[in-house]
């Protein structure tokens, strides 16, 4: 009998195979090569981290550091007793500084790939059926069909369009657009008062541009508690921030250099037209499954987009689990991280473990707002009796001598048993502080807990102290 | 007249409103406004004048009303915006206690006609004084004989026992000392709420009698509903798949629209000189002639069969009227197959090693004939029918099989 003739290998077997390199996948993806794991990971931007580290978090941050000092320079020095000279900025630079650290983040995933193992395949993975995934090669990577045991689905998020308005990613710009504008507007407007637009604004409004934020709900800052919310609305229209809440967009159109936008009062119906330069619309983002082929295998999706899963992650395929913004959970990189390396940790070890209650939100303006937990909205709803405690960081040692002291830490404990519920924070340090908050909630801490642990002195993490110490009694300083 | 800063007014105003709304029944939405401390030392005040009317909204920063206490009169700004939604108290009443309720205040959506109801004259709001730690004597065993009265509440919190290993919490250390309960009797009968097995301050309050059972099970069981991601409710899209892509699409302005679906073409070259050389040997022991060109073309149409099925099977298991309202007829084309059959003039090698690359894709048959020296071939070239969405699997598994056919000839 004759052999049967084989061509060079164009399928590849693995345990694991990663469908998208972004803080979901390539997560799961190293947790894997580190547990043993055969593992493969496929990413069709070119570059490692998704649209978190590519045109997301972290190029904003990098604007938004940098904005912000320039800020400080140009208008708070005086009264530091520093006097500055003439300053100046250099947008193109300003932008290079941003694209750095864009570059060392993501080419440094590669490396990490490498470290550990995973085998990186640069193209665009679709399924062919339930255990061959596909691979369409962009440049410099090569096509395979790629045979696995365990597929993870962390294809991610895109811009939700705006019905009717076209961005051209020039005068009417996506998050990603506004990331990488090269002049800064005069006037910018920005529709949705969400995380990504509040940072924008806050970014070109540093810079100079005249913004206004469109929100078609009553409060900006989404999922924030209210409180909360109504205070960081009134730091930002401290700062030259213009707001029109209530306020839908009926339509926008590019004449020229200049976006007329025409708008309408929900309530009362006035209605109203604004000139803009520049606008954003930043009106959320939608599950990202285009060209994955789902289709062949029949994955379910639910109204808005996001595949189906069960507790544990699993597609109507077992061995098939959906991770990160494609799926149900709010739409943040360290969620999709947590639950990359659970969906691993399930893979392997048969159990893994994410706590939806105790995902962290930041906003990076100035000041910073940061929660965790729940909202007093939400305990309300839910009929918990509770109590707040806050404590302002006017009245914090180092907030003073910073001379940076906006804001508050607030927190919401149940009314009986003083456990830790929520807690928000508006300041300087809030992204950072959070964490603390995060501790406190994983281990099931009360207020007195946090009241009894010593913090140093001086740091506006005392604040966060006297917030708990302001819950369970009363705070020293205030 | 006197005016607060703003923000020590927030903090005595929040106090006011926390301790009679918050903590003792946070599920209204309207809310009582309480006499405000205006004051550390203030312990009474009367109304000047309400600045609003019943039903009247005010913004964030609106003074409300007047107050006057024994020194002064002080205007009381809103801290939100809202609605004042009644007046309890009207203009010119005196001495009232801080934190009797004066009005109802509602947030803007709130239904009005739900009023929470006042409470009876005379009577200042339950004020909650904060909760004292001076205990009476160690009450030891006797307080946590009581069963829990679980029966009213829905919470399904299961208390676990106390993890023996744990570093207490601050909280719970105090407590244990300040009643004297060492830790191995904690261990030993204090039942936990907090994650994998930890004691929390609710878990010690409970066991001492201070609250009950039951508040420490409800946030323990809120909590724990709070960690999963809600799946209950998913609304399933039902499939539709052409026509919501293609929506899609449309939606989609800044991506380019899709090119319609076109025919794809798979050509493939087919080395033969093996499948050559066994044919002769099998003439050779048998003494009959062996036509190839008629092996291939047998063997083209053997394979589409396998593919899938172009005769209507009649079968039992299959309804033709069925299987068409779901499906599409399963013997439509998929696919069209043309063979090139070229044999060549070369001599059969013998050689067994002589490997080529069978699963090259080819752009033309001509290209490919000019890296052929003298091989026997036969090129397949596979048009699909792009209407249907399985073709190219169909055509795929067409030539897989083909190629077993030319590779393991079954004579």
């Amino acid at each position: 009998m004759l052999r049967s003739i084989t061509s060079r290998p164009i399928t590849q077997k693995h345990d694991l195979v990663v469908i998208g390199g972004g803080p979901g996948g390539y997560v799961a993806a190293i947790k894997a090569a580190q547990l043993g794991l055969d593992t493969a990971c496929i990413e069709k931007r070119g570059t490692l981290g998704g649209t978190c580290l590519n045109v997301g978090c972290i190029p904003s941050k990098a604007l938004l550091n940098n904005s912000h000092l320039y800020h400080t320079i140009k208008h708070d020095t005086q009264k530091r007793g520093i006097d500055v000279g003439d300053v100046k900025l250099n947008i193109e630079n300003f932008q290079k500084a941003k694209d750095t650290s864009v570059k060392q983040l993501t080419s440094g995933i590669e490396g990490l790939f490498k470290k550990n193992g995973v085998t990186y395949y640069k193209g665009s993975g679709s399924f062919v059926d339930e255990h061959t995934v596909k691979v369409n090669a962009i440049e410099g990577g090569e096509d395979a069909t790629l045979e696995a045991k365990n597929i993870i689905v962390a294809t991610g998020s895109e811009v939700t369009p705006f019905p009717g308005i076209t961005i051209d990613e020039e005068r009417i710009v996506s998050s990603t657009g506004a990331l990488s504008l090269k002049e800064v507007p005069k006037k910018l407007a920005i529709i949705g008062g969400g995380i990504i637009g509040l940072e924008m604004g806050s970014v070109y409004s540093r810079l100079g541009s005249e913004v206004t934020v469109i929100e078609f709900q009553g409060a900006i800052g989404a999922s924030m508690d209210g409180e909360v919310a109504k205070t960081t609305q009134k730091f930002l229209q401290k700062q030259g921030l213009k707001f029109k809440l209530s306020t839908k967009v009926t339509s926008a159109t590019r004449n020229g250099d200049i976006v007329n936008i025409e708008v309408e009062d929900v309530k009362k119906g006035t209605k109203e037209s604004i000139d803009a330069d520049v606008l954003l619309v930043a009106v959320g983002r939608r599950p990202h499954i285009e060209g994955l082929n789902a289709e062949v295998l029949d994955l379910e999706v639910d109204k808005r987009g996001r595949l189906v899963i069960d507790s544990e992650f699993r597609s109507k395929h077992p061995h098939i689990r959906v991770i990160g913004d494609v799926t149900f959970g709010p739409m943040l990189a360290h969620k999709a991280e947590e639950e990359g390396i659970a969906a691993v940790e399930y893979i392997t070890e048969g159990h893994g473990h994410v706590n939806y209650g105790n995902i962290p939100s930041v906003m990076y303006s100035h000041p910073e707002v940061a929660w965790v937990g729940q909202t007093e909205e939400q305990l309300k709803e839910a009929g918990i009796s509770y109590k707040v405690g806050k404590f302002p960081f006017v009245a914090n040692s180092r907030a003073k001598t910073n001379q940076d002291f906006d804001g508050f830490v607030k927190f919401l404990a149940d009314a009986e048993t003083e456990r830790v519920l929520g807690v928000h924070i508006i300041g300087a340090n809030a992204g950072e502080m959070i964490a603390e908050a995060g501790l406190a909630l994983e281990y099931g801490a009360s207020t007195e807990d946090i009241a009894r642990t010593c913090h140093a002195h001086p740091t506006l993490s005392e604040a966060f102290k006297e917030g708990a110490m302001a819950t369970f009694g009363k705070a020293i300083h205030f | 007249m006197l005016r607060l800063t703003s923000k020590t007014f927030v903090s005595n105003l929040r106090q006011a409103q926390r301790r009679c709304l918050h903590s003792s029944n946070s599920l209204l939405k309207a809310e009582f406004f309480n006499m405000p401390a205006m004051s550390p030392t203030m312990n009474e005040g009367g109304i000047v004048e309400w600045k609003f009317k019943e039903g009247d909204s005010f913004a964030s920063g609106d003074i409300l009303l007047e107050v006057e206490t024994d020194k002064s009169t002080i205007d009381v700004e809103a801290q939100d915006d809202g609605i004042l939604a009644k007046i309890i108290k009207e203009n010119g009443t005196k001495d009232l206690a801080v934190g009797t309720p004066i009005a109802i205040l509602a947030e803007t959506k709130d239904d009005l006609s739900n009023l929470p109801e006042v409470p009876t004259e005379g009577k200042s709001a339950p004020k909650e004084e904060p909760k004292k730690q001076e205990s009476p004597a160690p009450k030891k065993e006797s307080t946590p004989s009581k069963p829990p009265s679980s029966s009213s509440s829905s919470s399904s919190f299961e208390s676990t026992k106390a993890d023996p290993k744990q570093t207490l919490f601050p909280s719970v250390a105090s407590l244990l000392e300040s009643n004297n309960i060492s830790k191995d009797e904690a261990f030993e009968k204090i039942q936990a709420t907090g994650p994998n097995g930890r004691l929390v301050k609710g878990d010690v309050l409970a066991y001492l009698g201070k609250i009950t059972k039951d508040s420490v099970s409800k946030v323990a069981s809120f909590i724990q509903s709070n960690s999963k991601l809600d799946l209950s409710n998913i609304e399933k899209l039902q499939i539709q798949p052409k026509q919501s892509a293609e929506k899609d699409i449309t939606k989609d302005s800044k991506k380019q629209s899709k090119p319609k679906p076109e025919p794809k073409i798979i050509q493939q070259t087919f080395d033969l000189s093996q499948l050559q050389l066994q044919a002769s040997e099998f003439s050779e022991a048998n003494g009959i002639q062996f036509d190839l060109t008629k092996y291939i073309e047998e063997a083209s149409t053997r394979a589409q069969q396998f593919a899938y099925q172009k005769q209507v099977i009649e079968s039992d298991y299959y309804d033709s009227v069925f299987e068409d309202l779901i499906a599409l007829p399963t013997n439509l084309d998929r696919f069209n197959v043309k063979l090139d059959l070229n044999l060549g003039s070369a001599q059969p090698t013998s050689s067994f090693g002589n490997v080529s690359d069978l699963l090259d894709f080819v752009e033309s048959k001509s290209s490919f004939n000019n890296s052929t020296i003298s091989n026997p071939t036969v090129s397949i070239k596979v048009t699909t029918n792009p209407k249907i969405s399985d073709s190219e699997a169909k055509a795929n598994a067409f030539i897989k099989k083909f190629q077993t056919y030319i590779n393991n000839p079954g004579f």
